[in-house]
């Protein structure tokens, strides 16, 4: 986890640093990925992604058979608080909510934004969301929520995935709290137009001019999710049609440094050539516009 | 197995005049809460009344005089109060991102608890972080023992891939400016691969190979620029080196 101090656009009194907030599972990832792909399922598991066991806040939450415990945070009344939050999840995207308390967003993605208010925030698998709260309630326990979105995620312990903010000197025992109001279900990001980079950067209007595609074919990166449910085959994402696979032993810069020059015609590489060697690749102007269509029946 | 990944939350080339945009005090940024003005609606209120009183006719001079002495002092009092909050009627975070933009001299800009859009004076909130960062010369460093462990976050036993021995993984924590180098030595016995070097690094360099065997990878990333603003994610590229299992949130969330 990474927290780099600098400037916000909203005050706040204490920082309560970084929330990692993931799904969890079991099996090892070896396991459930060769489950996913079809090559070796786990008893009663369907092609592709898999359900997880539980989710946890903080690296911890109770389970299904009563066992753990629930990340516990303290609060003083009165006080402004800044969160860091980030869904370090493989297939779990989550709505987060601190019942009968409003977020205000300032930071996505590590870029400030113009600060807006809402009651459930949605974050997908890697994103990241800094969040400014008041301590404003009755002293006593609430809930903080991360919900699992149907249709981009399914999770075993879904709607009990939860941790506690507890104001100092109230009891400690589980929270009664209700949510501040219901979150509708939804598997989009935080809408565009609420995410305004507090420092605004235009893309050149000539960028758009250029049209890659013509230029060369190699410059066109199209991106696609490949597979059909009871295959065996299912779900790779890819890109120019071709699914990253690396052997974990004989990694990309090794074919470098052993002057072994097959990865020019390993496809599995996924290697994308530059034409022109000694030329300053200006990499920071680039966009990626993507329309993705599932295949039909997918979902989890 | 070591590796030295180094990155850098802001850039080392930091041109020596940088410009000096985001010079200004907390007072001129910060708007004071809303707060209902009372004082001032009570005051010209008050004057108000007054004033119709010394309309009617019927008062002796004496106290036509104690009311016109009294009236300048309410006015005083409801005009200062209700001048002394403009801030309360503007839309407080346009008018923050309209001043944080605006160049003022005089007051340092320095962040606090009520000024957390300051910075170190010369940078704030308003400042183009890909274009002009602080300069801090700090290195902020980190070692990392990357071994596998039986740990049971929910309760549920299962072997896990940790750093340091915790679960979450330590956190990284740098001002936005230092340089952050964190010296990883991967003790797995089961896997070879720990790393994803995923989202920190802009544009760049990126690496720097300098050393390059199975299971040993040394690396720096170099000027890396405006963490503050944007940690670019470069998840799986074609360099893929070593994956950090999700378990290990500082690199692959």
């Amino acid at each position: 986890m990474i927290l780099i101090n600098g400037p916000a656009a909203v005050d706040y009194d204490i920082d309560l640093g970084v929330l990692p907030i993931t799904d969890f599972y079991y099996q090892s990832m070896y396991t459930e990925g060769r489950s996913a792909s079809g090559v070796a399922p786990l008893p009663g598991a369907p092609p592709g992604p898999p359900v997880a066991n539980n989710g946890l806040i903080n690296g911890t939450n109770v389970n299904a058979n009563g066992g753990g415990h629930f990340a516990n945070l303290t609060l003083v009344a009165g006080k402004k608080y800044r969160l860091r939050l980030v869904n370090t999840a493989v297939d779990n995207h989550f709505q987060v909510s601190l019942d009968q308390h409003t977020f205000t967003v300032i930071q996505s993605d590590f870029v400030p934004i113009v600060p807006y208010e809402t009651n459930w925030l949605f974050i997908g698998i890697g994103q990241r969301y800094d969040i400014v709260f008041t301590a404003c309630q009755q002293p006593a326990s609430y809930w903080f929520r991360a919900e699992v979105q149907a249709g981009c995620g399914a999770n075993a312990m879904s709607g009990k995935i939860k941790a506690i903010f507890n104001y100092a000197g109230a009891t400690t025992a589980n929270p009664t709290s209700l949510p501040v109001k219901n979150f509708t279900n939804s598997c989009l990001d935080e809408s565009a137009k609420k995410l305004v980079p507090y420092v605004a950067k235009d893309v050149p209007e000539s960028e758009f001019r250029k049209s890659y595609a013509t230029e060369s074919a190699r410059e066109t990166l199209s991106v696609s999710l490949t597979g059909t449910p009871g295959t065996g085959n299912a779900f790779f994402w890819n890109i120019n049609n071709n699914s990253l696979v690396i052997d974990w032993e004989q990694p990309t810069l090794k074919y470098i440094a052993d002057k072994n020059t097959t990865y020019h015609t390993d496809k599995k590489l996924g290697i994308i050539e530059l034409p022109d060697a000694d030329v300053v690749y200006d990499f920071s102007h680039l966009y990626f516009i993507t329309k993705l269509t599932p295949p039909s029946g997918y979902s989890g | 197995m070591v590796m030295v990944w180094t990155l850098e939350v802001a850039g080392s080339l930091i041109p020596e005049q940088h410009l000096m945009l985001d010079h200004r005090s907390c007072a001129d940024i910060i708007p004071d809460e809303s707060v209902p003005d009372l004082n001032s609606f009570l005051s010209l209120w008050l004057a108000s009344y007054l004033l119709s009183l010394l309309a009617q006719s019927c008062l002796d001079f004496y106290h036509k005089m104690l009311l016109l002495s009294l009236l300048p002092y309410c006015w005083f009092l409801g005009l200062s109060t209700a001048l002394a909050v403009p801030s309360n009627q503007i839309d407080s975070e346009i008018s923050i991102r309209n001043v944080a933009k605006t160049k003022i001299r005089g007051e340092e800009c320095i962040n606090s608890p009520t000024c957390r859009n300051c910075w170190d004076g010369d940078f704030s909130i308003g400042t183009d972080s890909e274009e002009e960062w602080p300069n801090t010369g700090k290195t902020v460093k980190y070692v990392f023992e990357v071994t596998e462990k039986l740990m049971a976050p929910d309760g549920t036993p299962r072997d896990m891939i940790v750093v340091n021995g915790q679960y979450p993984g330590p956190t990284i924590v740098a001002n936005w400016g230092d340089i952050v180098q964190v010296d990883v030595t991967n003790h797995l016995k089961n896997n070879g691969q720990v790393f994803t070097s995923t989202e920190l690094f802009r544009s760049t360099p990126v690496l720097r190979m300098e050393q390059m065997v199975l299971q040993s990878v040394l690396f720096h990333l170099e000027r890396l620029e405006d963490t503050l603003g944007k940690l670019h994610s470069m998840e799986h590229p074609g360099i893929t080196l070593i994956t950090l299992p999700s378990t290990v949130t500082g690199f692959s969330a």
